[in-house]
């Protein structure tokens, strides 16, 4: 499933001529030369040029706590923190009785201590590895319940971890103990190995925890799956809904029918996270809908599904209208279909999208897409957990838009609201994740973390906005961002202007850059500047400065006067000014 | 072939593709003193290696002691044996 160790080391040869670079270091009480190498080599796999830097050997608390070690010289974007079951029960051995008790507090108060010096002299994420738990014989069975038994500690520690890291944003935890625990310690831990050399992971072992690593390194950055798109027969139930009817099909009871439901559970278990599920395959449409409409045993529901194509057309076409509906890119798609010739017609032609190889037997379908880890991301937000609503309302607004017959009347009739939020507690996150993942409608493509969007937010020289807008069918939280700077000569420069694409052509840009345009003169400033700084993905944005009446002075500069400027009719009014006039007639 | 000399054709074939040297020669006499890029990290991926390749394992107190081929071909040859007897025994 994954590629082995070697083919991973030879990949370190290979050019990375164009890949991100990733600057990791790695902070550890065990030996970590062969996971770098593993994790440089599964890089080059997902186009990162990963830079890694190996503190020296069980140093951490004098690399960490030391502002002038090799590890803050290295200013890494990402500090790996391996601290490892191995290590901690030699300590835990040497510890007196009553230290034992309560060496999981110790323990986690130490790591508590060195993560908070981290975030304290680098500005990075922290991805700390959690404890692979094991069981030490010495108290047998009662070892999982005796306080002062190895493995009772591991197990409690582990448990504060998450504690620690639900109070932290940038603290994201490994799951290396998942990992063991799916892989068996038999494969993952060899002690000779780890005799000669130090290593608590085992050749065999080393190529899934660098996958898992890289992974979390790349959902940090934003690159994350954001839909699921499934067949039908085969997938969702057995046999075939166009022959067998209603009757037939397997599922529930019936057959092989409960790996079927189980997978359809799982499934439902994503979309309520915030993954959109959609449905692409090759059938009648009124029939390929029947199950999800009468059959009593299905789990996912029409409601469930955010696009749903049953025709006849190829399934790469179909999976390019699936990411058109919904404004997301293929790269941020899975494709699930039991058919191996649509799985390698998709892979040809859309090779961004992810397509699992299912095996052959349907009771092994949700084992195989479990052990691939497929859906990874840093923290869960309101807004994810509401995202498949605002999908089935973004269909519901896609039928309105081809009723209206024109787009002025269509605008009109949406109701839509503005509201205008500073960066706060409430919105950073938010708003860091928007500078992370929007790509299509952003001027600049500026990334920010949260710490860097919190230090904007406190400095004067920035003026910034967080834009929320919602409509009669539903509210759509933040979707635009603008960050300004304050430049020498009353001039104001646009940082970061970023907009997603679920509301594009709503008025949006115009109702933001009249908004812009008012800070400016509420601040004194006569000129705003701007750039379009190209990438692959952002060509929608090209002349935007130019359609608000910005002038390019060359150097792709552009220049708007503030006096000049005419302001943008829209259909969204302002909530702000609503509150504010409430406000004046109250007080 | 006899099978002492086809073990060293099969390790000569794994030293080269883990060093990327198609030129690499192996003899009995060659230790790691003999190959610039064989160092203590590339030592122990490699009798890792080697053990999957002829599906054995060392004990980890031969391991790095296994930095001379003809003493590595004289490791594998010990353990084909055994496998051989083991599986007599079995039959």
């Amino acid at each position: 499933m994954h590629e082995d160790f070697q083919s991973l080391r030879k990949k370190l040869k290979k050019s990375r001529d164009g890949f991100a670079v990733v600057k990791l270091a790695l902070v550890a009480d065990q030996s970590t030369q062969f996971l770098a190498q593993a994790l440089c080599g599964y890089g080059v796999t997902r186009r990162l040029d990963i830079h890694v830097y190996e503190a020296p050997f069980n140093q951490m608390e004098a690399e960490i706590l030391d502002a002038d070690s090799g590890l803050y010289a290295f200013a890494p974007d990402f500090v790996l923190l391996l601290p490892s079951s191995e290590n901690l029960r030699d300590r835990f051995y040497r510890a007196i009785d009553a230290e034992q008790a309560e060496f999981a507090e110790r323990e986690s108060a130490r790591l508590t201590l060195l993560c908070g010096a981290l975030r304290e002299r680098a500005d990075a994420d922290i991805l700390l590895c959690n404890y692979c738990e094991q069981a030490d014989a010495v108290y047998g069975n009662l070892g999982f319940v005796h306080r002062s038994s190895v493995q009772y500690a591991l197990r409690a520690l582990n448990t504060s971890l998450a504690e620690m890291a639900n109070t932290e944003s940038k603290l994201h935890i490994v799951d290396i103990n998942g990992l063991q625990t799916a892989r068996g310690r038999d494969v993952t831990y060899d002690p000779r190995l780890y005799y000669v050399s130090g290593s608590v992971f085992s050749f065999a072992f080393i190529p899934y925890v660098a996958a898992r690593l890289v992974a979390l390194i790349e959902a940090t950055r934003g690159n994350i799956k954001k839909c699921l798109i499934t067949d039908l027969d085969g997938v969702l139930w057995g046999g075939v809904i166009g022959e067998d009817g209603m009757g037939g099909i397997e599922i529930g009871e019936l057959g092989m029918g409960r790996a079927h439901s189980d997978l359809q559970k799982w499934i439902k278990e994503l979309s309520r996270r915030g993954i959109a599920i959609a449905v692409c395959s090759k059938n009648d449409e009124a029939i390929a809908k029947e199950p999800f409409l009468r059959h009593p045993d299905m789990i996912l529901r029409m409601e469930d599904i955010a696009v749903f194509l049953a025709n006849w057309e190829d399934k790469a076409s179909n999976i390019r209208r699936v990411c058109a509906t919904l404004n997301l890119t293929p790269d941020s798609m899975v494709f699930i279909d039991d058919n191996p010739f649509e799985r390698e017609l998709v892979k040809k032609i859309l090779p961004a999208v992810t397509v699992p190889d299912l095996p052959e037997d349907a009771a092994l379908y949700l084992e195989t897409l479990c052990g691939l880890q497929l859906f990874e991301t840093v923290h869960i937000l309101d807004e994810d957990r509401a995202r498949t609503a605002r999908y089935r309302e973004e269909t519901s607004r896609a039928d309105a838009a081809s009723r209206a017959t024109d787009l002025e009347s269509y605008l009109s009739e949406l109701k839509m609201k503005a509201e205008v939020l500073p960066f706060d507690s409430f919105s950073i996150p938010r708003v860091a994740q928007l500078t992370q993942r929007s790509n299509q409608f952003n001027l600049r493509t500026r990334r920010y973390t949260e710490r860097e969007i919190e230090k904007i937010a406190n400095d004067a020289k920035y003026k910034t906005g967080a834009v929320t807008l919602r409509d009669r069918f539903g509210a759509y939280g933040i979707i635009c961002v603008f960050i300004m700077q304050c430049m020498p000569e009353n001039t104001l420069f646009i940082d970061t202007f970023l907009m997603s694409c679920r509301v594009v052509k709503r008025g949006v840009e115009e109702f933001v850059f009249n908004e812009m345009v008012r800070v400016a003169k509420e601040c004194g400033c006569q000129t705003i500047t701007g750039s379009y700084l190209p990438t692959e993905k952002n060509a929608p944005v090209k002349d935007l400065l130019k359609n608000f009446g910005f002038a390019e002075d060359g150097d792709g500069a552009w220049t708007l006067e503030v006096d000049q400027y005419r302001p943008r009719e829209t259909h969204i009014m302002t909530q702000n000014t609503l509150e504010n006039e409430e406000g004046t007639a109250n007080g | 072939m006899d099978k002492y000399a086809q073990i060293l054709r099969t390790l000569e074939e794994l030293f080269r593709e883990y060093f990327g040297d198609d030129t690499l020669c192996l003899f009995p006499e060659t230790t790691n003193a003999d190959i610039a890029d064989w160092d203590s990290v590339a030592h122990i991926q490699l009798v890792f290696e080697i053990e999957s390749r002829f599906a054995v394992r060392f004990d980890a107190a031969d391991i790095m002691k296994l930095n001379h081929i003809g003493f590595i071909a004289d490791k594998l040859m010990e353990l084909s044996e055994n496998e051989r007897e083991s599986f007599g025994g079995l039959s």
